[in-house]
């Protein structure tokens, strides 16, 4: 096909096509290959390797913060489908799409169980919990005491820890996230729903160009 | 103040020592009510139903991916500048500021609206726009150095 052949000559490979991308997604072609310019900004701004490393996200997100952040690295991580340490263009479009506004609560609810599991035991134990909350606060500056914070994960796991075993699993979380929604707003990123008209700016390739040049 | 009339029905103030156990770091947070503490009384209610952790960590804005996709409109961290110059003479500064740093300065009443002078470049343009406004910043506050009061800044770098 061919329909990505940018300046780089960077060759696609058959899982990044476009056309397979957007029959397995939300995204039309044109979206996916907006997604591609979007994609090979992030991916070239470290290191000009068609991947997106955890230094290139990270710089993405939050453009000159120098820490590492707890949950955009467990966002990395899981959108890392494959485990290799980088994102490749089908990871970073099939990931992109759990967000999308018309894809559905239970992959919404899965990825999200799977983001708050940070040792990816299949299980939100208490410390994970406790860890996320610690995050959260240095993140913004809230100030809050060993107590507090423990009284916090008491009233959470009562509430989302139906079964007492001091841990929250899939059923229990699935239960949880449909009594509270607003949980699963961090999961959608409404503009993705329009992404050729949110990016005007940004020039891509089309096969149809290609076919006249 | 001793005359008599003064005196009728005066009732000295008194001073009451009504919290205990509260150290100093809390009366001062009282007077001074740092961000933190006002951050933390929007979202922690303080009757004894806590908030769910998970309703918590959704605050995260490290978990918002709009990161990715932000551009000319990233304002995530926003920079000001005060001037202790008459508008018109801020405003003059300003525009000379932007064509240092080559940007193009529409002004409008008091409002002043800015984009790069020449063509995005096709790679990275995140960064170009953050270098582009390093540059108008620091322009800008030499240019009213003599007389800048403060500069608040989330990058105190680029002031």
């Amino acid at each position: 096909m061919g329909c990505l052949q940018s300046k780089h000559r960077r060759k696609v490979r058959a899982w990044e096509d476009p056309f397979v991308l957007a029959s397995q997604t939300a995204f039309s072609v044109s979206e996916v290959e907006a997604l591609f310019e979007l994609f090979k900004s992030i991916s070239s701004s470290v290191v000009d390797d068609g991947l997106i490393h955890k230094e290139e996200f990270q710089l993405a997100l939050f453009q000159n913060r120098k820490e590492e952040s707890l949950f955009a690295s467990r966002i990395f991580d899981l959108f890392d489908a494959k485990h290799r340490g980088s994102i490749d263009f089908g990871d970073f479009v099939r990931s992109l799409n759990v967000f999308h506004p018309n894809i559905p609560q239970e992959d919404k609810i899965e990825f999200s169980f799977k983001l708050y599991d940070l040792d990816s035991t299949g299980f939100i134990e208490r410390q994970e919990v406790r860890r996320m909350v610690v995050a959260l606060l240095r993140e913004s500056g809230m100030i809050l005491d060993d107590e507090s914070i423990e009284r916090i994960l008491d009233k959470t796991f009562s509430e989302v820890d139906v079964n007492r075993d001091g841990k929250i699993d899939k059923l229990e979380w699935q239960e949880f996230v449909s009594k509270n929604p607003s949980l699963l707003k961090i999961m959608t990123l409404p503009y993705l729903r329009d992404i050729t008209a949110t990016f005007p700016s940004f020039v891509f390739n089309s096969e149809l160009e290609e076919i006249v040049t | 103040m001793e005359d008599a009339w003064f005196q009728m029905d005066y009732v000295p103030a008194l001073a009451y020592e009504c919290e205990e156990g509260k150290d100093d770091a809390d009366d001062v947070r009282a007077v001074y009510p740092s961000e933190q503490d006002m951050e933390a009384d929007k979202q922690m209610p303080k009757s004894s139903s806590f908030i769910n952790a998970f309703q918590l960590i959704a605050m995260s804005q490290d978990l918002d991916l709009s990161g990715l996709f932000e551009e000319k409109d990233e304002v995530k961290e926003k920079v000001m500048l005060v001037s202790d110059h008459a508008i018109d003479d801020t405003m003059t500064k300003i525009q000379a500021a932007a064509a240092d740093a080559n940007l193009l300065a529409e002004r409008s009443n008091n409002k002043m609206k800015m984009y790069p002078s020449g063509k995005l470049p096709r790679r990275s343009p995140r960064s170009y726009f953050f270098n582009l406004s390093a540059e108008f910043c620091k322009s800008l506050s030499s240019l009213l150095k003599g007389k800048l009061m403060s500069c608040v800044a989330a990058q105190a770098e680029e002031c």
